[in-house]
């Protein structure tokens, strides 16, 4: 029976159970090493939850197709891939958050960002998603909520692996940091999201961050005067959310459950139409609708397996 | 996603991740450490004609080597992959927030040490809202940024 994903700041209970499961993969540690992972530095086990990071960085960084590729289309973004991916992502992370919350019933909760996006940039920065019962707030590092490091404390949340300035991956052991509302001061709101909801087609030729269509929409790569929707997210929160290593900070998950929302909304209206298909050249392999996504931690699956979730989850509104 | 979903468990990550790890390591590789310059090109077909411009960025901070990916798209944007959701006007811009939002790669004392805080500022060059309200934010965070 399929699992319904609710709004986290209506049901503030699923965010809470949420917060504890991030802590609890934080703290999960099933044998991968950094040194398995080409991480440099000392030798150190890898938590469950960092694997996510290393994973999205690994993506991220390869490219498909690998050579003559000048927009850098890679295995997660800039492409048509980009909701697949992320779906395929979050699904991974929905199931182990059941299994070590021993809790089949929990479904991921998604931030309704526009909704936010609607109030002033004062009320942005004031919404409970940043209030100590929520996830905690602004700072380097984050002094409020379930995500605050205690250097004396080995279980409290950390930062372990991150990425530098060249995007290669380091060690770090420090407190996760965000910057709301600081490099960029509005959050996407209902008008972009209605926009991105009545674009069509799904994708098209470039296949990159200069296409039009849904999925560069929804990505935010179309707007002439800066970052929109879910790159628009990243750049407001920043800190840990600005780099490759971006799922360092859980409100990754949250953003992210959000675009899926949109991309489940758009395609109630348009169908499960993805583009391109099966057909298409070798320069977007990685990318065809029946070509295997980048895995990491789990078998791999395709963007047609992911078309229709209706089997496994809902969400409760697809109102964007 | 139906028919196929895999439940995972403590073994089955260790055994993919092992199964996985030596090909990303790969990729990795093979993306970074781009040095002694790089190109980027870009291509266009306009009334019958085929344009391909090859730009080449050396970029350095005192001295020392930028060797992330520059992308640089057809509208004249530059973006990066170590700041995946940025944008910026020039890659002077981008250069900027490479120093803000990671100073400690840029610090010029030895034994630079990644414990401490991450430290974020406003980032110089990137594009922003066109609205004036936008512009005094901006501008008011800039003039309150305060350096770690």
């Amino acid at each position: 029976m399929a699992i319904t994903r609710p709004n986290a700041l209506t049901h503030r209970s699923a965010l809470a159970q949420y917060c504890d499961g991030v802590k609890k993969l934080k703290n999960e540690f099933t044998g991968p090493r950094t040194s398995d992972l080409g991480v440099p530095g000392p030798s150190k086990q890898v938590s469950t939850y960092d694997l996510f990071v290393v994973w999205h960085v690994n993506a991220m960084m390869t490219l498909t197709p690998a050579k003559n590729n000048p927009e850098q289309r890679n295995a997660a973004h800039r492409g048509p891939v980009f909701p697949a991916w992320h779906r395929f992502m979050l699904r991974q992370l929905e199931l182990n958050l059941q299994r070590v919350l021993g809790d089949t019933n929990f479904a991921l909760p998604y931030w309704d960002w526009s909704a936010d996006g609607e109030g002033s940039p004062e009320e942005q920065l004031n919404s409970d998603l940043w209030k100590p019962k929520g996830i905690g707030g602004s700072g380097d590092p984050v002094r409020t909520g379930p995500f605050v490091f205690d250097p004396s404390d080995p279980s409290s949340f950390s930062v372990r692996i991150d990425t530098d300035s060249n995007g290669n991956l380091e060690q770090v052991q420090r407190g996760l940091a965000r910057t709301l509302g600081q490099d960029i001061d509005t959050l996407p709101n209902k008008t972009d999201t209605a926009n991105a909801l009545n674009s069509v087609p799904y994708d098209g030729p470039p296949w990159t961050v200069s296409s039009s269509g849904f999925r560069n929409q929804v990505e935010g790569w179309v707007d002439p005067n800066g970052p929109a929707l879910h790159n628009r997210v990243h750049v407001w929160v920043g800190g840990d959310m600005s780099p490759a290593s971006s799922p360092n900070d859980p409100v990754f998950f949250l953003n992210h459950c959000n675009v899926d929302r949109i991309w489940e909304a758009w395609m109630q209206k348009h169908g499960r139409i993805y583009l391109p298909d099966a057909k298409a050249p070798a320069k977007l392999k990685g990318h065809r609708i029946n070509d295997k996504l980048a895995s990491f931690i789990s078998p791999p699956t395709t963007p047609a397996d992911v078309l229709d979730v209706s089997a496994q989850y809902v969400y409760d509104s697809l109102s964007v | 996603m139906a028919a196929k979903e895999f439940l995972p468990s403590p073994a089955s990550i260790a055994k993919y991740v092992k199964q996985n790890a030596k090909k990303n390591a790969s990729s990795m590789k093979a993306m970074m450490h781009v040095k002694g310059g790089q190109e980027t090109t870009r291509e266009d077909d306009y009334k019958g004609h085929h344009i391909v411009v090859r730009t080449r960025y050396d970029i350095t901070v005192d001295g020392q080597a930028v060797t992330g990916h520059v992308m640089l798209t057809n509208q004249g944007q530059v973006q990066y992959h170590g700041l995946p959701n940025y944008s910026f006007d020039s890659a002077i811009g981008l250069v900027r927030a490479l120093i803000d939002q990671f100073p400690e790669d840029f610090e010029k004392k030895p034994g630079k040490s990644r414990s401490g805080s991450r430290n974020s500022s406003p980032m110089g060059g990137m594009k922003m809202p066109s609205s004036k309200a936008s512009q005094a934010r901006k501008s008011k965070a800039l003039g309150s940024k305060s350096k770690k």
